[in-house]
C-alpha cells in the first residue's frame, strides 16, 4: 500500500496531510487486535486535527490492549484525483490499512455541510454508501458528534448513532462488540445480531428498526420502533469529566488550532435560546482546577506545545477563572506559554482576564452581542445588555487593544426592522467609544450570520429568515454602517440555508443529500467547492423544497423528525422557553438562579437534588406564611 | 550571558519526509521544549528561539547529512544534550551529533555552497546512455529551462548550478545518478530539474541529499 501511496504523494498538495507517523500517533499490531476501529473525520486533517472530540475518543479506544483505533480524514480534491486515478483506496494514516479492512468505521458529525464528504469518504474507500447495500463483510459505519441529535437525514448511511458524550457509550459499544465476536466463529460478529443489542446500550440509536410515516403534507405522522426498541433514545450524559488527554497527537502540519487544549468544562447553563451546544451538552460538568493544572502540566511535556486552550462553552463562568489564569502564568510565564480562552462574556472582568493573557501585539477582541436591540436580546435570552457591551468595549480599548469585532446574527425570531436598525446604532456607538481611545486607529469589523434554527432548541420551531426579508435588513446593515472605520462582512446566506434545511430535516433528505453527492458536492463547507446550484437541483430531482425545511414555521404540536431522539430536556421545557421567548421574557442561568426545570432534574442526580432542595424551599416558604 | 551554540547532525528518512521545512523548524523547537532543553530566544517584539538550518530541504526529499544550529542558555554538556534529546525524536528522525561551534562563526546558510544528491529513477536505459546523457549536460554551455513558481512560469538556466553529475552503480530496472549541485542564496539546483533536463519524464522514485559543502 505505501508503494502506491508514495508514489502519488510527491503529486498532491501538503502530502503530510496523508503520511501520518506524528508524534504521539499510535500504530498497534493488527494481530493483536480484537476490535479495529477507524476514526472518520469528514474533512480536511487541518480541520480534523483540531477537533477535541477525536482525540478523545482516539485516546479512550487505544488505551484498551485489545483495540486499536486510527484516524481518516477527508482527503482534498487533488489527493481524492490522484487516488481515483491509480486505484488507490481511502486508508488510514497510522497502518495504511484500507478503510475497508477495519471492523468499524465511526464518523464525527460536527456540521451539516460535512454530509457529502461522508458519502464520497465511503465511496473512495469502496464501501456501498448506503446501510442496505452493505453486507457482513463491509465494517460497521457508525457516526456521533453534535449533528447526530437529529441524525435522520443520515440514517440512510449509517448503521448506528451514538447519541451524546461519545465515552461510556462506544467504550460499551466495544465491549459488546468484543463479546459478540467471540462467540461468532472466526470474522466479525453478525450484524443485525449486534445491532439488535446494541441498542440496549443507553445513547445508541439504530435508525434502521424505526418505521417512519408521513402525512400528505409531508410532515411526519409518527416514528415507530420495532419491538425492544426504545421508542426514546435519551442522549448518552457521562456523569463527570473523564481524566484530560494529555498524550495528544502533535501534528506536523500547523492545523486550525494548533496547541494543547483541556476541556475544563462541558455544558453551559446561560440557555441562551439559539444555541443547541446550549442544550445539547447540559448538564455543566466542570474539571477541578488541580486536575486542569496536571493535566496541563503533562500535556506540555509529553506535547512540546507553547500554547495551551482552555476549552469550554463559556470560560468566563469557570469557577475561580482568574485563579487558574493566575497559577498558569506564575507556573508557565516564564517558559512563555500563551493561554487561549475561547468564548468569553461580554464584561469587564473577561476583557481583564484576556488582558492578563495577552502576549505580543493587542490585534482585535471579539464580542458577540448577537442581536442590536434589547428586545431582541431578551428574546433570544442573551444576557447582555448595550451598557455591558460598551463598558467592556471601553475597557478593550483603555488596555490598549485597536480593534473590536463584533458577532451578530440576522433572522432572529421576531426580528423587525427596528432590530436590525439596533445592530446599526449599537455599532456606531462601539466605534463611537474607539475613536475616543485609538482615534482613526481605532477599527470595528461586524460579522453577520444568518440564523439558522436548530433540533433540540427553543427555536426549534421557528422559521429561517426567507431571502426576500433576508435582503431588505442586509441593506440597512449596508446603508448605516458605511464607511468610518467600520467593515461589515457576511456568512453567506446560501450556505445557511442548506445548514437550516438539513439540521431540521427527515429521512426523505437522504437522498437528497446522495443525489447532491452524485451531482459532484463535497466540501460544501468551504466556500471555493461550495455549490448551492447542485443543491438546489437535487432538491428537484428528488421532489423536494428546502423551503419546507428551513422556511416553514411548525406548530408546536408538530412530530419533529427529531421527537424520538432526546438530549434529555422536556419537551415542555422547550416549548415553555419558546413562549417565554415570544414573551421577551429572560430565564435565569441555573447555576447561580433557581432550577429552570429543564428536565434533567428527573435523570441527573445533581440536578434532582437542586430541584428537590428548591421545591422544599418554597414549600418552607408557604408554611411560614402561612403560620404568621 | 552564558549562551551557547551547538551544531546538530540529522537525517530523516522515508517516514518524515513529507514533512515541510516550515513543519520540521516547528517539530524541533516542539523535541526541544519537550526534552526541557533551554533554548534562547531572539531580541525584540517576538522573541522567538534560535534556530535554523543550513538549507530548507525540500517536501519528498530524504537525507543523512542535515546542520542545524541552536543556541542554549544556559550553556550544558553537548553529549548530554544529546542523550535528552534521542526519546523526543520522533520516528524517522536521526540526530547524529552535536558539537559546540563559537558564538561568532558565520551561519550556516551564509556558509553553504553546494549540495550533493542521489536521486534514483526508473531507468529504462543503458548505462552507457545514461552516462552519455550526463556528458551531455556537462558540456553544455547553458541549459534553459522553466518552472512554474507561485503559478507563474520562470525562465532560468539550470547549467551554473550544476556542478557535477557521476553515474552510480544501479540495477537493471533502477539508475542512480550522484548530483553535486550549487546551493547558495543566489540558486539553489534541485535535482528533479536535472533529471528532466536529461530527457527522464518519470518522477524520481527517490531522492536523498547526501552531503552539504560549506566554504573553509
Amino acid at each position: 500500500m505505501w508503494e502506491s501511496i508514495d508514489a502519488i504523494l510527491p503529486t498532491v498538495s501538503k502530502p503530510g496531510r496523508y503520511a501520518g507517523g506524528e508524534w504521539n500517533s499510535i500504530a498497534k499490531d493488527w494481530k493483536d487486535a480484537d476490535l479495529k476501529v477507524a476514526l472518520a473525520y469528514p474533512d480536511v486533517y487541518e480541520v480534523g486535527m483540531s477537533n477535541l472530540g477525536l482525540a478523545i475518543l482516539y485516546d479512550l479506544l487505544n488505551r484498551r490492549e485489545n483495540v486499536l483505533a486510527e484516524r481518516v480524514f477527508a482527503p482534498w480534491p487533488d489527493m481524492e484525483t490522484a487516488m481515483r486515478g491509480s486505484d488507490l483506496p481511502l486508508f488510514s494514516l497510522e497502518t495504511k490499512n484500507p478503510l475497508s479492512a477495519f471492523d468499524i468505521v465511526g464518523f464525527s458529525l460536527g456540521y451539516e455541510l460535512t454530509y457529502t464528504n461522508v458519502l464520497n469518504m465511503l465511496d473512495l474507500a469502496g464501501i456501498p454508501i448506503r446501510s442496505a447495500e452493505r453486507t457482513q463483510e463491509h465494517p460497521l459505519i457508525i457516526a456521533g458528534g453534535s449533528c447526530v441529535l437529529n441524525a435522520e437525514p443520515m440514517s440512510e448511511f449509517v448503521d448506528l448513532f451514538v447519541l451524546g458524550d461519545g465515552e461510556d457509550a462506544l467504550d460499551r459499544l466495544a465491549n459488546l462488540y468484543i463479546r459478540e465476536r467471540g462467540q461468532a466463529a472466526p470474522g466479525r460478529p453478525d450484524k443485525d445480531d449486534f445491532l439488535r443489542r446494541a441498542v440496549e446500550i443507553p445513547g445508541i440509536y439504530v435508525p434502521r428498526y424505526y418505521d417512519v410515516e408521513y402525512h400528505e403534507d409531508g410532515t411526519v405522522a409518527q416514528i415507530l420502533p420495532w419491538p425492544n426498541c426504545p421508542s426514546q433514545i435519551v442522549r448518552s450524559i457521562i456523569a463527570a469529566l473523564r481524566p484530560s488527554v494529555t498524550r495528544p497527537i502533535v501534528p506536523f502540519l500547523e492545523t486550525i488550532h494548533d496547541r494543547a487544549a483541556v476541556e475544563i468544562q462541558r455544558g453551559c447553563t446561560r440557555a441562551c435560546r439559539f444555541c443547541q451546544a446550549g442544550t445539547i451538552y447540559r448538564p455543566l460538568r466542570e474539571r477541578p482546577k488541580e486536575e486542569v493544572l496536571a493535566a496541563i502540566r503533562d500535556i506540555l511535556k509529553n506535547t512540546g506545545y507553547q500554547e495551551v486552550s482552555l476549552v469550554s462553552l463559556s470560560s468566563s463562568d469557570y469557577p475561580d477563572i482568574a485563579g487558574l489564569v493566575g497559577d498558569l502564568l506564575s507556573c508557565y510565564g516564564s517558559q512563555r506559554l500563551n493561554v487561549s480562552l475561547p468564548s468569553l462574556r461580554i464584561d469587564s472582568f473577561s476583557v481583564e482576564l484576556a488582558e492578563e493573557i495577552q502576549r505580543g501585539k493587542k490585534t482585535s477582541f471579539t464580542f458577540a452581542p448577537e442581536a442590536g436591540t434589547q428586545r431582541l436580546r431578551d428574546v433570544i435570552n442573551k444576557g447582555v445588555t448595550e451598557e455591558d457591551l460598551l463598558r467592556s468595549v471601553e475597557t478593550a480599548f483603555q488596555l490598549g487593544w485597536q480593534g473590536i469585532k463584533l458577532y451578530f446574527m440576522i433572522g432572529l425570531p421576531t426580528e423587525t426592522d427596528e432590530d436590525v436598525e439596533g445592530i446599526v446604532h449599537l455599532v456606531r456607538k462601539v466605534r463611537d467609544v474607539g475613536k475616543r481611545h485609538a482615534g482613526s486607529r481605532a477599527s470595528v469589523r461586524v460579522s453577520v450570520a444568518t440564523f439558522v434554527p436548530k433540533a433540540h432548541t427553543p427555536f426549534q420551531w421557528t422559521a429561517q429568515i426567507d431571502e426576500t426579508l433576508l435582503a431588505r435588513r442586509q441593506e440597512i446593515l449596508r446603508r448605516g454602517l458605511r464607511g468610518g472605520g467600520v467593515s461589515l462582512s457576511w456568512h453567506d446566506p446560501k450556505v445557511s440555508r442548506l445548514e437550516a434545511t438539513l439540521a431540521r430535516g427527515d429521512r426523505r433528505l437522504g437522498s437528497v443529500i446522495e443525489a447532491a453527492w452524485r451531482l459532484g458536492c463535497k466540501f460544501d463547507a468551504w466556500s471555493e467547492h461550495f455549490d448551492f446550484d447542485k443543491w438546489r437541483l437535487a432538491f428537484a430531482e428528488c421532489g423536494l423544497d428546502p423551503a419546507f425545511y428551513a422556511h416553514r414555521q411548525r406548530p408546536l404540536d408538530e412530530v419533529t423528525p427529531w421527537s424520538h431522539l432526546s438530549s434529555g430536556l422536556s419537551p415542555a421545557y422547550l416549548r415553555s422557553e419558546y413562549r417565554r421567548a415570544a414573551a421577551a421574557t429572560g430565564t435565569g442561568d441555573c447555576r447561580v438562579d433557581e432550577c429552570n426545570n429543564c428536565g434533567l432534574q428527573k435523570s441527573i442526580p445533581a440536578c434532582g437534588e437542586r430541584h428537590r432542595s428548591q421545591l422544599a424551599t418554597i414549600r418552607g416558604r408557604k408554611v411560614e406564611r402561612a403560620a404568621t | 550571558m552564558n549562551v551557547q551554540r551547538l551544531r546538530l547532525t540529522f537525517g530523516r528518512d522515508e517516514r518524515l519526509k513529507y514533512v515541510s521545512h516550515l513543519d520540521m523548524m516547528r517539530l524541533w523547537q516542539r523535541a526541544f521544549n519537550r526534552a526541557g532543553v533551554p533554548l534562547a530566544y531572539s531580541q525584540g517584539f517576538s522573541p522567538h528561539p534560535r534556530i535554523s538550518t543550513a538549507a530548507p530541504l525540500a517536501v519528498g526529499v530524504t537525507s543523512n547529512c542535515e546542520l542545524l544550529d541552536v543556541f542554549l542558555e544556559p550553556a550544558g554538556d553537548p553529549s548530554a544534550f544529546l542523550d535528552r534529546i534521542e526519546p523526543e525524536m520522533p520516528p524517522g528522525l536521526r540526530l547524529t551529533a552535536a558539537a559546540e561551534v563559537a558564538l561568532d562563526s558565520p551561519s550556516l546558510p551564509s556558509r553553504l555552497r553546494f549540495a550533493e544528491y542521489e536521486t534514483a529513477f526508473a531507468a529504462g536505459l543503458p548505462a552507457a546512455e545514461i552516462a552519455s546523457r550526463l556528458e551531455a549536460l556537462l558540456s553544455a554551455p547553458s541549459l534553459p529551462r522553466e518552472r512554474l513558481r507561485d503559478g507563474r512560469v520562470k525562465h532560468y538556466d539550470l547549467r551554473p548550478l550544476i556542478a557535477d553529475l557521476r553515474p552510480r552503480d544501479g540495477s537493471a530496472r533502477h539508475a542512480t545518478i550522484w548530483m553535486r549541485l550549487q546551493a547558495n542564496p543566489s540558486g539553489s539546483g534541485r535535482p528533479e530539474e536535472v533529471l528532466a533536463a536529461m530527457g527522464i519524464e518519470a518522477p524520481p522514485l527517490r531522492i536523498t541529499r547526501v552531503g552539504l559543502i560549506l566554504d573553509q
